[in-house]
């Protein structure tokens, strides 16, 4: 089980977030991106995962920029009108920080990877082309492939997709490989989301393939 | 292939690009298994008088989806096509999203993805209703 506790970005602005410390020395640190429902309790059972596994790992709470304190368990399409109109003010760009400020909160254990599932897939892609201290990317299933298509990584990166995803073309999928053929790209029989272990669309057999090779991805450039 | 077995072939295929709506290859395979099938109609009945292109011309009058399929399978360069775009949703519409879209559209600037058929005067339509309005034509022509 981790911790609560709150980060500073470089331009001031705090926002929450969620730690989770392994036993021992770590292997290094895992930055961990949430999906559109914030860092909520399947978010944080994976930084625990990743804690598990040897790793300093966080989960920043990407929405407090847009709305303080925002996680909800709640899937249901009653929530969908209140979240997009709050989305409005969201901006990748102060994202980044975000991002930043959670790569420095655990840079002390090492060489420090991300991970990151659905917004947090996408936001994995795009810390992978701008760095940010990171030494490796592991995304899953980040919409808007025609929004991060053109911004090739600067560092180690793979990526899972389903094959049966509802919100991302799998042709999209088709030309992000064809367009980075050294990035490993993965694309299972499964839905979106299909990682998430609350939600129907889970698909244990495709999220276990999937975090193995992102603990493999993780063990041979972080440590 | 007999008519029976091209139209469970047809249905397995939509089945498949229902299950991944945002796949322009699946709806063409759709689009190309209808158009066969119309094909496969004429040939059954018509008699060595008959003439196919007549007989396409026809249903196209009669069966307005069925035109539309008919056209993009043609494949001509000025013709019909299938394209995946972003379309903007609505804040007010986003209770009528699916989950997937709605996770996506959100750090997309409100849009989510369609694969629309772009008809040869610009007019636009989205893929699987229209697809879904021709194998239901194509059981009553």
């Amino acid at each position: 089980m981790g911790e609560k506790l709150t980060l500073t970005a470089s331009d001031g602005f705090t926002l929450n977030a969620y730690k989770a410390e392994p036993k021992g020395t770590p292997r290094g640190g895992v930055v961990v991106i949430q999906e559109v429902w914030g860092v909520n309790n399947w978010v944080r059972s994976v930084v625990d995962y990743y804690a598990a596994e040897g790793y300093l790992a966080i989960a920043p709470a990407m929405f407090d920029r847009v709305d303080f304190g925002y996680e909800s368990e709640n899937y249901a399409p009653d929530q969908f009108v209140i979240i997009g109109e709050m989305m409005k003010k969201f901006d990748h760009a102060t994202a980044r920080l975000d991002v930043e400020a959670a790569v420095k909160a655990v840079a002390s254990a090492g060489k420090v990877g991300i991970t990151g599932f659905c917004f947090g897939g996408s936001t994995s892609w795009r810390a992978a082309h701008f760095g940010l201290g990171l030494s490796a990317a592991s995304g899953y299933y980040g919409g808007g492939v025609a929004n991060y298509i053109d911004m090739a990584p600067t560092i180690p990166l793979e990526m899972h997709y389903g094959d049966q995803d509802h919100g991302i073309p799998v042709e999209q999928v088709e030309q992000l490989k064809a367009k980075y053929p050294d990035v490993g790209i993965y694309l299972y029989h499964a839905e979106h989301g299909f990682c998430c272990s609350d939600r129907g669309s889970y698909n244990k057999e495709a999220a276990n393939a999937a975090t193995a090779r992102t603990l493999a991805f993780f063990r041979q450039h972080i440590g | 292939m007999s008519g029976l077995d091209h139209f469970a072939t047809l249905q397995v295929a939509f089945a498949d690009a229902e299950a991944a709506p945002l796949s322009a290859k699946r709806a063409m395979l759709v689009a190309m298994l209808i158009d066969a099938a119309i094909d496969s109609r004429f040939a059954a009945s018509a008699d060595a008088t008959g003439d196919l292109l007549a007989f396409r011309a026809d249903i196209a009058t009669r069966a307005p989806a069925l035109g539309d399929i008919m056209a993009l399978a043609s494949l001509r360069p000025d013709g019909p096509r299938l394209v995946t775009e972003a379309v903007e949703v609505p804040i007010a519409d986003y209770a009528s999203l699916s989950t997937p879209d709605f996770m996506v559209s959100l750090y997309n600037d409100h849009t989510v993805q369609r694969v629309l058929l772009i008809r040869a005067d610009g007019t636009r339509a989205e893929a699987h209703p229209l697809l879904n309005a021709a194998i239901a034509e194509l059981k009553r022509v």
